[in-house]
């Protein structure tokens, strides 16, 4: 397979329904602090498993998350981890199927075959979940992981060529990056401090501009529509949330595991379960603003409340982080590790380091992470 | 390695761009482009396409070529 394929497959992977239609309405509430899920987030991350993990991968032969960890540590490590990350797929499947069916219905896409066909228009919702999903059951169950890839790479060309013209439009409509910062409240642009959500005349602006484009693009004769944003900004909050729940005490397993060889399977496993638990038990007692005790939070006690979502499973990660980076640290020092010519590959301290100096510098991961890391640093300057 | 994606991504925005045009075409003057500040972006946007797919498949079949080409001398070198 081709370096760009896989490449560009890998970029898309990340430019799903939750992602471009919920960065879209989480920029609409919170401003472009939003693309700090990019410049602090996923670049340095991105970053750190290209030069630190990808040769643990190779080293070790594992081939996935789950099958890495029942090297490093034991079988009930990895099953918590496959099945926890199971239950995530699932809802994130959910979220982008929900998202993509209200963007369907709200474009009106299937109405006139429904109309011909004498079906009642409530069900446009469903048969386009149903058929996205039996789309995807098709592909993957003929071509497996390769026509995911393939796909992926069909779907990143078709992102682009569908959001080009809309950006195009949209910030000419409102008068180039200038008229986009004269027409919106400061802190969109500026300083990333404030985290509250400002009046809705404002977060239509910017929005309205892409939504009439995009409208105009597919030619079709749409009714007006934004209302559709208020239940896509939830895709990204149910995203984030479970991403706080899984990934972030996962995380922390993970460093462990590759750095220090005295962590062990019970550690592992105990560290990771008290982890989820804790993001549970603090997502339990505390509340973003302006919601109600119930799903977003809050269903133990009420002790805390966050400005917003983000604040919230921003808190509810840290704290599954550090609650699983002590508890595996203090059940590590309680068992008994495994001898060191058993983690020959799986810890970085005994993993013979591949020295690749041969090619050219844009062809070694080092130089071309400090070079997007360089990058990175940048945006982060320009929009302190 | 048989398949190459530049064919299915070329064929794709080929179709696509065409269609564009042919839809950007029957609809000028149409008063929907208010929306897209009197801009036939239809038009517009699918001859970028058409380029674009088009450039896809020229450059799949020039690497095809040149696979075959070397698959020939190779053999011409074994024999």
């Amino acid at each position: 397979m081709p370096a760009w394929v896989a490449g560009l497959a890998f970029l898309s992977a990340n430019l799903g329904a939750q992602e471009v239609i919920g960065m879209a309405a989480s920029r609409a509430k919170y401003g472009i602090a939003t693309s700090h899920f990019y410049w602090l987030g996923a670049i340095p991350a991105m970053v750190f498993v290209g030069i630190f993990m990808m040769p643990f991968y190779y080293g070790s032969k594992a081939r996935s998350v789950p099958d890495y960890l029942s090297l490093r540590f034991d079988e009930k490590t990895r099953g918590l981890n496959a099945l926890t990350f199971a239950c995530m797929t699932i809802m994130s499947s959910g979220i982008s199927m929900y998202a993509m069916a209200l963007l369907i219905e709200s474009l009106h896409i299937f109405d006139t075959p429904f109309r011909l066909l004498h079906l009642p228009e409530s069900w446009v919702f469903h048969v386009s979940i149903v058929l996205s999903a039996l789309i995807v059951l098709a592909y993957i169950f003929l071509g497996g992981l390769t026509s995911a890839i393939y796909n992926e790479v069909l779907q990143f060309f078709l992102i682009v060529a569908g959001f080009a013209p809309l950006v195009f439009l949209g910030l000419r409509s409102v008068g180039g990056w200038s008229g986009l910062k004269a027409n919106l409240p400061p802190e969109f642009i500026g300083p990333t401090t404030s985290t509250n959500p400002t009046s809705a005349k404002d977060k239509a602006t910017s929005i309205t501009c892409t939504w009439r484009s995009w409208r105009l693009f597919l030619a079709s004769s749409c009714r007006s529509g934004p209302p559709i944003l208020r239940p896509l900004s939830i895709t990204l909050w149910t995203f984030c949330s479970w991403c706080a729940f899984v990934n972030a005490p996962l995380f922390a397993t993970f460093l462990l595991g590759m750095f220090w060889r005295r962590a062990t399977g019970h550690g592992a496993f105990f560290g990771l379960l008290s982890g989820i638990i804790a993001a549970a038990i603090h997502q339990g007692l505390t509340l973003p603003a302006g919601s109600s005790p119930g799903i977003k939070g809050g269903w133990i006690a009420v002790l805390n409340v966050y400005p917003s979502e983000m604040a919230q499973n921003f808190w509810t990660a840290i704290w599954a982080w550090t609650i699983c980076f002590v508890v595996t640290i203090i059940i590590n020092l309680a068992t008994r590790p495994r001898p060191n010519n058993e983690l020959q590959g799986l810890v970085y301290a005994l993993t013979e380091k591949q020295r690749d100096r041969s090619g050219a510098y844009y062809t070694r991961p080092v130089p071309v992470g400090l070079i997007v890391l360089g990058l990175t640093l940048i945006l982060n300057i320009i929009f302190f | 390695m048989g398949f190459d994606i530049r064919i299915s991504i070329g064929f794709l925005f080929t179709t696509l761009g065409a269609l564009l045009i042919l839809f950007g075409l029957l609809t000028i003057q149409s008063p929907i482009y208010w929306h897209s500040l009197g801009m036939n972006i239809n038009l517009g946007w699918g001859i970028i396409l058409l380029i674009f797919g088009l450039l896809m498949v020229f450059f799949a079949k020039r690497s095809e070529r040149r696979t075959a080409a070397q698959q020939t001398s190779r053999a011409k070198g074994v024999n």
